[in-house]
């Protein structure tokens, strides 16, 4: 069953790269059913049986590098008139990803990690401007593969020390089978190592490096997916040993450290890309520690709350990045100081751009804001546990905080200034427009689906509703909302005024 | 006895190979040459003469020599070498693999002495006829590498004749497979015995006189000097402390040598990463992978286990692999661009197709691409260090360290090295002259080494779960080096209808 699955996966979504620029309709067709149908029939048909996090991983995985994927065939033909040659690095990426996640023994994750890694830091990294990139795969090298690779080779070559080499390299990964007890120095060489693939604190200078110089979509399969196998790391090395409760610690205090700088650090950026790289390592902190509190307390809030931000972080950097591509595509910077007019001339982006907002300023219908509800209500009760998690409340209060002030500043890069000459509306290529829709308003549908699944208060329910009605007039006004740009008044010297 | 007729007819054979005019019965004489010695070497293990080590490494020498030996003939006549560069470089190789082979003591130091001398004669000629390179680097390797390589020869041989006093001429005549009775010598000389095998495979303090030997050196020689030469350095560190008996300070000793492992690591490392020539480049990392070697051979000389030893094998093997083909390569961009210096190459991928695809191979060994026999022995190594020293914990760490400043060091001169395949959006670089497929066939062949001789040397070790490892990672090096290839070739271009709004 496996067999079939990786197969179909990996010829539909080839085939669909390099069909694009001949049969651009079949290749969307079958772009989207090797990356999304796939894994949905297989989970559904359950031949294809998971773990819940895996579950959860591999389901964001699939509909988010979908539609990255639809929205790079618009931005590409645009720019460059071809779309064969991106788009067979870019899909070959998420066919890695839908892959690795979907692994049920090590050495599908082995040989998945190892690649993807690969393939991103040598073509995807240097797909547009070539080698003048290449300082910036060095980083990523250095920087996030390397040492998480170590941790994953560790793991294996632990495994492979106690229960022999070939049982190693097919033991089942979704099963809590083997106790080992692992002393506090391996405890931490793993969880470290995958902590740096989050760009975790003493390693957290590559993701605004990476995220800002990548080409956007790349930027975008980064930040939302491949980050998240650092996730994966955490969980497996969990389940697969026993962990010292030192190493916890550790990644609990870098998790504070990065929640706390990043939300600072996004607010002094100028570059869009460079504030959503500095948010991403705010995040990628809270999922740190929630996952810490998780194992050291034993609260299966947490766990849950982790998988929910991890879904939720997905979809909204993988619609902020591609919408920042598309503002590439409009206006040929990302200098906060250089724009401010986007709404004049794209209204599809701007609104996108106002989902994205929603989103990280916890807007209420969208699922930014129940997420971040339930990490408040998760850190009070951390409290009346134990006084001294009151840092974590503080870590939290100031990414959430910070988090309204640098989403301010990307939202003024639609509608800060008023155009000094009359802009044209620029005609977007329908891919993007679309696929951007289908990510930003699922944010909204998700988050009925959380209320549903966390049984939340009647209150939230109604608050849900009464917003959704808003947003959809807030929608409507928006759709006949028309620019009509201020007349340019001449004296008679000549002199504009 | 049939080897020494055999041994007649391999030379026979190369010396016909150069009295020959015709480019296709040169390439044939040298592999009807090249072939005999793998014979030679083949029985001598058999008739039990010599023991696997020699084996793996001489055989595996002899496959890489006669790549070089054939890559010689293009480049010696492109770029206007004398005729003798050819006899030279046969010579050269011809001794290395002899003492590799070499089963006793005597021939080994005889053997080596030649090649030293050649290896002298062939850096002067790479010194008379290229541009590049300083003049006084064929003097540096023989006041430095040669000397000190003498000293150390000699202090042996007084050492073992001092011990043994009459015995001392049979022990040097008994082969390595014999067992023998080990000389205790006192620790004030073991610097001197050490101070010659160090400086021969360039670790830290005495390394000086290897990047300008290894730059200068004409691109052939480079590559046997930096693959095969260097490593002479731990084969005899080997052969010599079998005889010697050191198990008393074998702990601090190898703490010494991890010292300057990592020394080593660190100094070659951020040396070559500022480098523009690209020989020299190659040379620096040299100089770092030596010094992950000697930590290897550290391992080796603390826990003395059959695993430890293999894996030094593997490093030295490693490093053979890739630097041949890189230094071969190297010697394609001065026939192409009549230059070395890295920022005047670009866009390789277009101009050299098929040597590219070899050199790729090499620099995902070099990087640690999954599937390479780099990345063996990098997992290799966690794997080995983790096992043999679990009960030394602050030696583990300093071990780990040192690995990991390789690993990150290594992958970033490789993504330098990766930035000549790229093409230039802008004005592509001179191309003086035109280089066909045949003539880049010869790095194709040495770079398909960094994948085809992993799972070969691993079946061989009795290592079946690297074998499988590497066979099962396999495609992996190719996926990659298909795809860097195919984004190295496109440029993309904005196209008519890209916009270029900015709010100036």
């Amino acid at each position: 069953m496996k067999i079939s699955y990786t197969i179909l996966v990996v010829i539909l979504t080839t085939l669909s790269s390099l069909t694009s620029d001949k049969h651009p309709r079949l290749s969307k067709l079958l772009v989207i059913i090797g990356l999304l149908g796939v894994p949905v029939t297989y989970i559904t048909l359950r031949l294809l049986i998971l773990p819940d996090y895996q579950l959860v991983l591999l389901l964001m995985t699939s509909f988010v590098t979908t539609f990255i994927s639809l929205h790079s065939t618009g931005y590409y033909r645009y720019m460059y008139g071809i779309t064969r040659y991106p788009k067979l690095i870019l899909n070959t990426i998420n066919t890695i990803l839908v892959l690795l996640f979907s692994s049920t023994i090590l050495l599908e994750l082995l040989v998945y990690w190892l690649l993807v890694d690969i393939i991103i830091a040598f073509t995807a990294i240097t797909l547009e401007r070539g080698y003048e990139n290449l300082r910036v795969s060095a980083t990523y090298l250095v920087m996030c593969i390397a040492p998480s690779d170590m941790a994953l080779l560790t793991l294996w070559a632990i495994l492979a020390a106690n229960i022999g080499f070939y049982e190693t390299l097919l033991i089942d990964i979704t099963k809590q089978h083997i106790t080992l007890n692992m002393g506090p120095l391996l405890s931490i060489i793993l969880l470290f190592g995958f902590s740096t693939k989050l760009g975790q604190f003493p390693l957290h200078s590559w993701p605004p490096i990476v995220y800002g110089e990548s080409p956007s979509h790349v930027s975008a399969v980064l930040s939302s997916v491949v980050s998240k196998i650092g996730l994966l790391g955490y969980i497996l090395s969990t389940r697969l040993f026993t962990i010292d409760q030192i190493a916890f610690y550790v990644i609990l205090v870098q998790g504070l450290i990065s929640t706390i700088y990043g939300a600072f650090a996004a607010t002094l950026q100028t570059n869009i890309k460079r504030i959503l790289a500095y948010s991403s390592i705010s995040y990628y902190g809270v999922i740190t520690i929630l996952y810490a509190i998780f194992n050291l307390m034993n609260i299966s809030q947490a766990y849950y709350l982790v998988l929910i931000i991890t879904v939720y972080h997905g979809i909204v950097k993988a619609l902020a990045f591609i919408n920042t591509g598309l503002i590439y595509q409009v206006a040929n910077t990302y200098d906060i100081y250089r724009l401010g007019y986007l709404f004049y001339v794209s209204k599809p982006a701007t609104l996108t751009g106002f989902i994205v907002l929603a989103n990280l300023i916890s807007m209420p219908p969208t699922i930014g804001f129940f997420v971040k509800i339930s990490m408040l209500i998760l850190s009070f009760k951390l409290l009346l546990l134990n006084p001294a998690l009151v840092v974590v409340l503080i870590a939290l209060i100031i990414h959430t905080v910070f988090a309204v002030i640098y989403s301010t500043k990307l939202l003024s890069v639609y509608t800060s200034t008023l155009p000094k000459a009359p802009l044209k509306p620029i005609q977007l290529p329908y891919e993007e427009p679309l696929s951007e829709y289908t990510l930003g308003f699922s944010t909204i549908a998700l988050s009925a689906l959380i209320l549903w699944i966390l049984e939340y208060s009647p209150i939230l329910i109604s608050i849900y509703i009464i917003t959704t009605i808003i947003l959809g007039v807030m929608l409507i006004k928006y759709h006949k909302t028309v620019f009509i740009p201020e007349e340019v008044k001449y004296w008679l010297t000549g002199v504009e005024s | 006895m049939i080897i020494t007729p055999l041994v007649f007819l391999s030379l026979l054979f190369i010396v016909l190979s150069h009295k020959n005019t015709i480019l296709k019965y040169k390439v044939i004489y040298k592999i009807i040459g090249y072939s005999i010695l793998a014979t030679i070497i083949i029985l001598l293990y058999i008739e039990q003469f010599i023991d696997i080590v020699s084996l793996i490494l001489a055989s595996s020498f002899t496959i890489f020599s006669l790549i070089i030996s054939t890559y010689t003939l293009t480049y010696m006549k492109t770029l206007h070498y004398p005729n003798i560069l050819e006899i030279l470089v046969d010579a050269f190789l011809y001794a290395l693999i002899a003492t590799y082979t070499a089963p006793n003591i005597v021939i080994l130091v005889s053997t080596w002495t030649l090649v030293e001398i050649l290896g002298f004669m062939l850096i002067k000629t790479g010194e008379e006829h290229s541009l590049e390179g300083p003049l006084t680097s064929s003097r540096g390797f023989l006041l430095t590498s040669t000397a000190t390589y003498e000293l150390s020869v000699f202090t042996f041989i007084t050492v073992s004749f001092l011990a043994l006093g009459n015995l001392g001429p049979n022990l040097l005549l008994k082969t390595f497979t014999e067992s023998i009775s080990k000389i205790q010598a006192s620790y004030i000389i073991l610097p001197l015995l050490l101070v010659g095998f160090l400086t021969k495979a360039a670790i830290t303090p005495l390394h000086f006189w290897l990047p300008s030997a290894h730059s200068t050196a004409p691109s052939p020689a480079s590559a046997a000097l930096s693959g095969f030469t260097v490593s002479l350095g731990y084969y005899g560190l080997y052969r010599v402390l079998n005889y010697i008996e050191i198990s008393d300070f074998s702990q601090y000793l190898g703490v010494a040598l991890i010292t300057l492992g990592g020394f080593s690591i660190i100094y070659g490392g951020v040396e070559a990463l500022s480098q523009r020539d690209v020989k020299r480049l190659l040379a620096y990392s040299t100089v770092m992978t030596d010094g992950f070697i000697l930590v290897l051979f550290a391992l080796y000389l603390m826990t003395r286990t059959q695993q430890t030893l293999i894996l030094t094998l593997t490093g030295i093997l490693t490093q053979a692999a890739y630097k041949t083909t890189l230094f071969c390569e190297a010697g394609l961009f001065e026939m192409l661009h009549e230059t070395r210096y890295m920022h005047l190459i670009r866009g390789v991928i277009r101009s050299l197709p098929v040597s590219s695809l070899g050199g790729l191979l090499a620099v995902s060994s070099l990087i640690g691409v999954p599937g390479t026999l780099g990345f063996a022995t990098k997992i290799a190594s966690i794997y080995v260090a983790f096992e043999e020293l679990s009960a030394n914990l602050d030696i583990l760490i300093s071990v780990l360290v040192a690995f990991t400043l390789y690993i990150a060091l290594s992958a970033v001169i490789g993504v330098k090295y990766v930035t000549l395949y790229y093409t230039p959006p802008t004005k592509p670089p001179l191309i003086v002259r035109k280089i066909t497929r045949w003539q880049q066939l010869p790095v194709l062949l040495l770079g398909l080494t960094n994948i085809t001789l992993t799972p070969l040397y691993f079946h061989v070790l009795g290592y079946t779960w690297l074998t499988l490892l590497t066979v099962i990672l396999a495609p992996i090096p190719i996926i990659t080096v298909y795809l860097v290839a195919y984004t190295a070739s496109i440029s993309l271009k904005r196209s008519e209808g890209a916009s270029t709004w900015s709010s100036q």
